[in-house]
C-alpha cells in the first residue's frame, strides 16, 4: 500500500480499533473504537476498491461508506453463522478487519504505484461557530440526560410484590420468598409464612420504595417424593385486618431425602 | 438555477464547497439542540403524568426544523451545507423518538426485535426462534448488524441498537440527498426533497424504532443511489457501482421482506422505462440487478424464509378483501384517527386539521410537481419512477380507509413517499419573486413544510402516544417501576433463560426485552383466549402443554393487550376507568389440579401450572 496514505491509516485504524474493542473491558472505550470499525471503516475499504480508477468525491466517499458498512454488517453476520466459532467477538473482529485489509490491498493493487495519496482536508471552523455547534450539542446531551433520568411521578400507582419459589439448585427443601416495594413511600410489611402445618413464622419489616427482602427458608425433612405446601400472606403493619397479598407453592423434597 | 445550488462535477470535492456557505449552519445546529432540549423537557412533564400539552413537542420539532427548511430554501447554500443540514435534521429528529423512550424499546416491534439480537449474541448463531413473530429471525440483517457492536462492545440490544438505527437514519437522508441531486443535478431540489420526506407518515416515531425496515428502507435508497449514479456514469466508471448495488441488493434480502419485494419491483419499472426509452436491453438499463433481486428475494423466501408466506399472507389476503368490501359498501369504510379501543382518546380537531391540511398541501402541490418534473426531468427513468410513486402514494392513502388495509398502506407509503417527495421538491415555490424578493416564496415553502412535519407525524402516529409515560418513577430516593417491568424483572432474576410464559402482549413484550425470557402473546397460538376467558376450555391446558408453557403471568388491566399502551404505570386519577379482566379471567387458573399463585404484584398474577 505504499504511495496510499488513505489505504494505510484506514487499515491500521481498523487494527487498533478492533483491538481495543477485543481487548479493554470498558464499554465506553470500546463503544468509541467499535463505532468506526463497523461503520465506517470496512464501507471504506470496499468503496476503495470499487472506486479505485475515479475517485468518489468527498461528501459521497462519507455516504458510500457508511452505506457499505451496514451491508457489510448485515451480511457479515449471514457469513459469521457458517463460520466455525459462529458469532462471538472475536469472529466479528476478525471479518471486519479481513473485509478492511483485504479492500485496501485490492484498492491499492487496482490505483496502481503511480496514484498520489488522498489528503483528507477538514475544514476549519471559526471560533463563534465552534462555539454555536458546542452549544448546540450541549443542549442534545442535556435533552438526553433528561430522558434517561428518572423522575418522581406522584399521581402513579405503585404496587407490591410476594412471591414464593423453590430453590431447586440448594440440594434440600429450601425456598425463598420475596416482597418488593414498587409504592410511593416505605411501608411497613407483616410477613407471614405458614410451611405445611408448621406454626406460622413471623418477620416483620419495613421496606424503602425500589427496596427488595428475600427471605430463604427451609421446609425441613421431607419424604422423598412428597411436597410441602407454602403460603405466604402479606400484611402491612397496623392493618392486620386487611390481607394485601398473599400467594403459595409447593416445596419439593429434595433428591435423596427421606 | 444558480451554480451554487448544482453538485459540483463528478470527482470535485462537495464538501470542499461547504468552506463557501456553511457559516450558518452553526447557528442551525444550536437551534436543533435547543429544540430537542424542548421535545425532552415535555416528554419529562409526560412521564411525570402533568399532562403537558402536546403543542410544546410541536413547537421543539418546529424549532428543529424550521430554520433548515428556510436554510434549504435558499438560494445560496453549498451542496455540502446542504448535505449537512439534512444530517442534521434526520439525526435531529431521531433524537425526538429516541429522547422519548430513553432507555428502553417500548414501541410494539423493538422487544421482538431486540430479543433476536440477544438470541444471536447468546447463542453465536442466527436464525433463533421468536415466540412472537416467527418470521423476523428468517430476516436477521438488523439483528445480525447489532450483534456486531453487541459483542465488540459489550452493550445491551438497546444501546447497540438505537446506534445501528442511527447510523441508518443517516445514511437514510444522506442517500437520499445524492439521489435526488444526482436525478435533478441540483442540491436545492435534493434538499427540499429530503425536507419534504420527512413529513412521511412514519418517519418521526415509527420508521425510527428498532425494527428491520428501519435498516432495510435506507440500504433500499443507498440501491436506487448507487444505481443512479452507475446509469449517469460512462459505463466504464459506471461499473464500479456494480458491486455496491450487489451488497446493497443482498443485505436488504436479509434484512426485510417487505423492502426486497419493494427493490424487485423498483427495479423491474426502472428495467421497463431503460427499455422503453432506448428500445433494447443495454446500458445502462439495470435489468440484471432487478433479476438478481428478484432471483435472491425468491431464494430466501423459498430456502430460508418459508414461514413468511403465512405471516404476509393473511394480512395481504385481509387488505385484498377489505379494499373490495369496503368499496362495493360491505363493511364500513375506516374512520381516520381512530384507536382500536373506545377507551383511546381520540385526536382533537385542531390536530386533526393540521394532518388534514398536511395531506391537501401534498395534493395541491402534486399537479405542479408533476408538471415541473416532467418538463425538466422525464428523459431520466428515475424521474419517471418517482413520479409513477407519487401517484402510487395516494394510492395508499385510499388503502387506509379499508379497515383490514390500514396497515398495508402505511408500510407501502414509506417507500412511495419517496417518489412523492421528489416530486412536491420540483414544485419550485421557493423561487417564487414579489418585487424581487424572494424571502416571501422561502417562507411560504418553510411554513407548509412545517405543516407538513408535524401533520404527517400527527397522522401516522396516535394522538395519545406523541409523548412518552412512565415506567420507572423516583420514590422517596429510590425507584420503583411499573408492575409490569417489574414482573419481567422478577422473570429474570428467577427463571432461567429457556422458561416459556404466556402472557399478554405488552407483558410478553417486556419479557423478550430487556428479560430475555421466551413469552407467547397474541393470538396465534391462542394465549389471548386462555388469558381473558372467564373459564377455561377443553383446547386450551393441550395447548399450554404443547407449547411447553409452565407459568402463566395475567394482567387484569385490559390495556395489558396493547403492545403500544401497556407498559407503564396507572395515573391514579385515571384507575376507575380503567377497563379490568373479570375476577374468573385470574382465578380459573386456581381450578387447574397442581397450579399454584406464586406470584402477585399489582393487577398482575403468575400462576405456576406446575407448581404440584
Amino acid at each position: 500500500m505504499k504511495g496510499h496514505a488513505d489505504l494505510r491509516i484506514t487499515t491500521a485504524a481498523a487494527l487498533i480499533c478492533a483491538a481495543v474493542a477485543v481487548a479493554v473491558p470498558l464499554e465506553a472505550v470500546r463503544l468509541a473504537f467499535a463505532a468506526p470499525l463497523t461503520l465506517f471503516l470496512p464501507g471504506y475499504a470496499i468503496a476503495a476498491a470499487c472506486f479505485a480508477q475515479r475517485r468518489l468525491p468527498g461528501a459521497q466517499v462519507w455516504v458510500v461508506s457508511l452505506g457499505l458498512s451496514l451491508c457489510a454488517l448485515a451480511l457479515g453476520a449471514f457469513v459469521l453463522n457458517y463460520a466455525p466459532g459462529g458469532i462471538r467477538t472475536i469472529s466479528w473482529a476478525l471479518l471486519l478487519v479481513l473485509v478492511v485489509l483485504a479492500g485496501c490491498l485490492v484498492a491499492a493493487a487496482r490505483r496502481g504505484a503511480a496514484a498520489g495519496a488522498r489528503r483528507l482536508r477538514l475544514p476549519r471552523p471559526r471560533p463563534l461557530a465552534v462555539a454555536l455547534t458546542g452549544a448546540g450539542l450541549l443542549a442534545a446531551v442535556a435533552a438526553l440526560v433528561l430522558a434517561a433520568t428518572t423522575f418522581t411521578v406522584e399521581s402513579a400507582v405503585g404496587h407490591t410484590q410476594l412471591w414464593v419459589l423453590p430453590e431447586p439448585d440448594s440440594g434440600s427443601s429450601e425456598f425463598k420468598v420475596g416482597v418488593g416495594n414498587q409504592e410511593q413511600t416505605a411501608v411497613p410489611f407483616d410477613l407471614l409464612i405458614r410451611i405445611g402445618d408448621e406454626p406460622l413464622i413471623r418477620r416483620a419489616f419495613t421496606l424503602d420504595p425500589g427496596e427488595t427482602e428475600i427471605l430463604r427458608l427451609d421446609a425441613g425433612p421431607t419424604p422423598a417424593g412428597t411436597q410441602i405446601p407454602v403460603v405466604a400472606t402479606l400484611l402491612r403493619q397496623n392493618q392486620t385486618d386487611e390481607i394485601a397479598l398473599r400467594v403459595q407453592n409447593w416445596v419439593p423434597a429434595p433428591e435423596g431425602a427421606g | 438555477m444558480t451554480e451554487a445550488a448544482t453538485l459540483p462535477p463528478s470527482g470535485t470535492d462537495a464538501l470542499s464547497a461547504n468552506r463557501r456557505g456553511a457559516r450558518h449552519f452553526p447557528l442551525i445546529a444550536l437551534f436543533a439542540g435547543a429544540g430537542l432540549l424542548l421535545c425532552s423537557v415535555t416528554n419529562v412533564l409526560a412521564r411525570q403524568l402533568d399532562g403537558p400539552p402536546t403543542l410544546m413537542l410541536w413547537a421543539g420539532v418546529l424549532i428543529i426544523v424550521l430554520p433548515i427548511f428556510y436554510r434549504l430554501t435558499s438560494e445560496e447554500a453549498s451542496p455540502g451545507e446542504r448535505l449537512a443540514l439534512v444530517c442534521l435534521l434526520g439525526l435531529s429528529l431521531y433524537g425526538v423518538k429516541l429522547f422519548r423512550d430513553a432507555p428502553l424499546f417500548t414501541f410494539s416491534d423493538e422487544p421482538v426485535h431486540a430479543f433476536n439480537a440477544t438470541q444471536i449474541v447468546n447463542h453465536h448463531h442466527l436464525f433463533h426462534f421468536n415466540p412472537i413473530l416467527t418470521a423476523t429471525p428468517n430476516y436477521p440483517g438488523l439483528e445480525g448488524a447489532t450483534s456486531a457492536l453487541m459483542t465488540l462492545t459489550g452493550m445491551s440490544p438497546y444501546g447497540a441498537g438505537i446506534v445501528i438505527v442511527g447510523a441508518a437514519r443517516l445514511l437514510l437522508v444522506a442517500a437520499m440527498f445524492l439521489l435526488f441531486s444526482k436525478v435533478t443535478g441540483s442540491a436545492r431540489i435534493a434538499g427540499l426533497g429530503v425536507a419534504v420526506y420527512a413529513g412521511n407518515f412514519n418517519f418521526l416515531f415509527w420508521s425510527a424504532q428498532f425494527s428491520y425496515e428501519s435498516l432495510s428502507l435506507p440500504i433500499f435508497v443507498f440501491v436506487l443511489m448507487a444505481l443512479a449514479e452507475r446509469n449517469k456514469s460512462r459505463p466504464d466508471w459506471g461499473r464500479d457501482w456494480a458491486l455496491p448495488i450487489v451488497l446493497g441488493i443482498g443485505a436488504i434480502v436479509l434484512t426485510h421482506h417487505l423492502t426486497s419485494y419493494a427493490v424487485v419491483g423498483f427495479l423491474t419499472f426502472l428495467a421497463l422505462v431503460y427499455r422503453y426509452q432506448q428500445k433494447d436491453w443495454k446500458w445502462p438499463n439495470p435489468w440484471p440487478f432487478a433479476a438478481l433481486a428478484a432471483a435472491l428475494a425468491v431464494a430466501w423466501l423459498v430456502l430460508v424464509a418459508s414461514s413468511t408466506v403465512d405471516y404476509l399472507g393473511p394480512v395481504l389476503t385481509r387488505a385484498l378483501d377489505a379494499v373490495f368490501s369496503t368499496a362495493a359498501g360491505d363493511e364500513p369504510a375506516r374512520g381516520l384517527f381512530q384507536g382500536k379501543g373506545a377507551e383511546i382518546p381520540s385526536t382533537p380537531t385542531v390536530a386533526r386539521g393540521v394532518a388534514f391540511l398536511a395531506v391537501l398541501l401534498l395534493t395541491a402541490a402534486l399537479p405542479f410537481g408533476l408538471r415541473n418534473a416532467w418538463r425538466r426531468y422525464r428523459p431520466d427513468p428515475f424521474a419517471l419512477m418517482f413520479m409513477v410513486s407519487a401517484l402510487g402514494f395516494f394510492g395508499t392513502l385510499a388503502l387506509r380507509l379499508a379497515p383490514d388495509a390500514w396497515e398495508t398502506g402505511n408500510r407501502a407509503s414509506g417507500f412511495f413517499f419517496i417518489g412523492l417527495a421528489f416530486v412536491v421538491a420540483c414544485v419550485g415555490l421557493e423561487r417564487w419573486r414579489l418585487r424581487g424578493r424572494e424571502v416571501l416564496g422561502r417562507l411560504a415553502v418553510t411554513a407548509a413544510l412545517g405543516v407538513i412535519v408535524v401533520g404527517g407525524a400527527i397522522a401516522g402516529w396516535p394522538w395519545d402516544l406523541q409523548l412518552s409515560a412512565p415506567l420507572r418513577a423516583s420514590a422517596e430516593g429510590g425507584t420503583i417501576v411499573s408492575s409490569e417491568l417489574a414482573v419481567a424483572e422478577w422473570a429474570e432474576d428467577n427463571f432461567e433463560r429457556g422458561e416459556k410464559f404466556a402472557t399478554s402482549t405488552s407483558n410478553a413484550r417486556l419479557l423478550l426485552a430487556p428479560s430475555e425470557r421466551i413469552a407467547f402473546a397474541g393470538k396465534s397460538p391462542n394465549i389471548q383466549e386462555i388469558l381473558t376467558e372467564p373459564a377455561l376450555s377443553d383446547w386450551e391446558l393441550p395447548l399450554l402443554e404443547d407449547l411447553g408453557i409452565r407459568y402463566i403471568i395475567i394482567d387484569r388491566r385490559e390495556v395489558g393487550s396493547d403492545s403500544l399502551r401497556g407498559y407503564f404505570f396507572t395515573d391514579r386519577r385515571e384507575v376507575a376507568a380503567e377497563r379490568i379482566l373479570p375476577r374468573g379471567a385470574v382465578e380459573k387458573f386456581k381450578e387447574i389440579p397442581g397450579a399454584a399463585r406464586v406470584y402477585s404484584g399489582g393487577d398482575i398474577s403468575v400462576y405456576d401450572l406446575e407448581a404440584r
